[in-house]
């Protein structure tokens, strides 16, 4: 069963069609599913509207499992998406994962891109992904940006320009699979980059203090 | 363009034509700065909205001392056109324009549309970083009819006083206390999830046009707010997580509908969804 805009949905019902599925895709979608307990629902895009059917849905059928397929999903967005979806791949994923996420999520099993696995996999470890390799500099100034230090003031520390150092931070943040400093500080504190055992800071740049280091994220 | 007749929304074009004029200052104002590094509008200055406009160590934005020592460096007087953009669905311009109103600055634009109108039209970016000369901004007066504390929202708009409305602009699943989000552990309930009583949700993005990103017409911003119940006299607060979204609804309700009786919850769910016993609902 599907919601989606018409040429994805095209491609998707056709590749699930040859699969042996039956598929639904009524007009009154939130009417239809009403009291029918659908298996699975493929969901494609995750703009706010999507968002917003998708909950809608999900809340008049909640034993259905979802497989969303998402516009170029973050690592944070992966996450999300898993609190309440079976599976997620990126829209563009070819019709074969598609058909093997469906399969998965009829079988109460969930699908991830291995890349996107392995990003979450840091969840509740303090040991850093071998997926993510950071300097000891870049660790130093990920802990300081967690104790509340400014761009501009680990520019000034660490003898760069702020161009320069909004540089590298932005490549340390894509390096880490994030958009931007919150989600990166996230996504470094879940791999234990903040913690006071990891890598020790560049010698240039101030340690954060050790009870701190790691409370702007987590606790 | 003197400050009686400077318009609160302008567009790109109306920027491409102004932005060298004398005592016009176009700030972009982003999540943080690394984007303007890469290209920005010709002889626009960077403002990073965690590090250049909250306070250091207390929780909330810049003070007045703190701001005007910001403008000075900027090269921004009292009567500078300042022009806002920035990225993220200019929720980060906005927020600076709410802040700058709060502070009484006069002529103040936002672009509509922002940088990824301008970057979309075509326009050209520069990676030239202007260096202005230093001026002398005096330490500015709050304007607090813009700006809800923490008590007027506990005296007046969560017991619902008549006359009152309040907005959450937070996305459905964040209003309804699903899918919390980064630091948000429920389990915990440091932050609890849900919404204000009686607040309406009406999610910021949908104030704007999903391809532009610039402000959907006036009679469909008049009738999004009047559906949530907010008429000409009404006193309305408006909320989010962490005053950047609700800057960008505050701005449409108060700035492009011209609706004056529109306050901005600075401390927003951080704050409220952090106090104890205080009514929440789900």
């Amino acid at each position: 069963m599907l919601f989606t805009e018409p040429t994805t949905r095209a491609r998707v019902r056709g590749t699930l069609e040859r699969q042996g599925y039956r598929i639904a895709q009524p007009d009154r979608l939130l009417e239809w599913v009403t009291g029918r307990r659908p298996h699975v629902l493929v969901v494609t895009g995750d703009d706010p509207p999507a968002q917003r059917a998708r909950a809608a849905v999900m809340r008049a059928a909640p034993e259905a499992a979802c497989v969303v397929l998402a516009t170029d999903p973050t690592p944070g967005r992966y996450r999300e998406l898993m609190e309440t979806c079976t599976a997620v791949l990126p829209e563009s994923a070819p019709q074969e994962d598609v058909a093997v996420a469906v399969a998965g999520a009829w079988r109460e099993l969930s699908c991830l891109p291995r890349s996107a696995a392995r990003a979450l996999s840091g969840d509740g470890s303090t040991a850093p992904s071998p997926a993510v390799t950071v300097a000891p500099r870049e660790a130093g100034w990920l802990r300081a940006l967690a104790d509340g230090a400014t761009v501009a003031g680990l520019a000034r520390t660490a003898g760069y320009s702020p161009r320069e150092m909004y540089r590298l931070l932005s490549a340390l943040y894509a390096q880490l699979g994030a958009a931007g400093r919150t989600e990166a500080l996230l996504r470094a504190d879940r791999l234990g980059l903040l913690s006071v055992t990891a890598p020790g800071p560049d010698a240039s740049v101030p340690r954060p203090h050790p009870a701190s280091s790691s409370r702007s994220v987590t606790s | 363009m003197t400050a009686d007749v400077v318009r609160s929304l302008v567009s790109t074009a109306w920027l491409a034509e102004h932005a060298a004029d004398p005592g016009v200052r176009v700030l972009e104002v982003d999540g943080e700065a690394a984007r303007y590094y890469d290209g920005h509008v010709p002889g626009a200055l960077p403002v990073d909205w965690l590090d250049d406009l909250h306070a250091p160590v207390r929780r909330g934005f810049a003070d007045a001392p703190a701001l005007a020592a910001l403008l000075g460096r900027l090269g921004v007087t009292p009567t500078t056109h300042v022009v806002l953009l920035g990225d993220a669905h200019n929720t980060y311009a906005a927020s600076a324009f709410w802040l700058l109103r709060y502070y009484g600055h006069g002529p103040l634009s936002l672009v509509d549309g922002g940088r990824r109108a301008w970057e979309v039209e075509g326009r050209p970016l520069s990676t030239e970083v202007p260096e202005p000369a230093p001026a002398d901004y005096p330490e500015p007066s709050p304007v607090s009819s813009v700006r809800a504390s923490r008590d007027d929202i506990l005296q007046r708009f969560v017991p619902g006083l008549p006359g009152t409305a309040l907005l959450d602009c937070r996305t459905q699943i964040e209003y309804e206390g699903h899918g919390a989000r980064g630091v948000d552990l429920p389990v915990e309930r440091h932050r609890v999830p849900g919404h204000m009583p009686g607040a309406r949700n009406l999610d910021s993005i949908d104030v704007l046009d999903e391809a532009t990103h610039r402000f959907r017409p006036l009679p469909e911003l008049r009738a999004m707010f009047a559906d949530r119940g907010v008429e000409p006299d009404t006193e309305v607060a408006l909320y989010c997580r962490l005053a950047e979204r609700s800057s960008l609804l505050w701005f449409a309700l108060h700035e492009v509908v011209g609706h004056g009786r529109a306050r901005n919850y600075d401390g927003g769910w951080a704050e409220y969804g952090s106090l104890v016993d205080v009514p929440v609902e789900r």
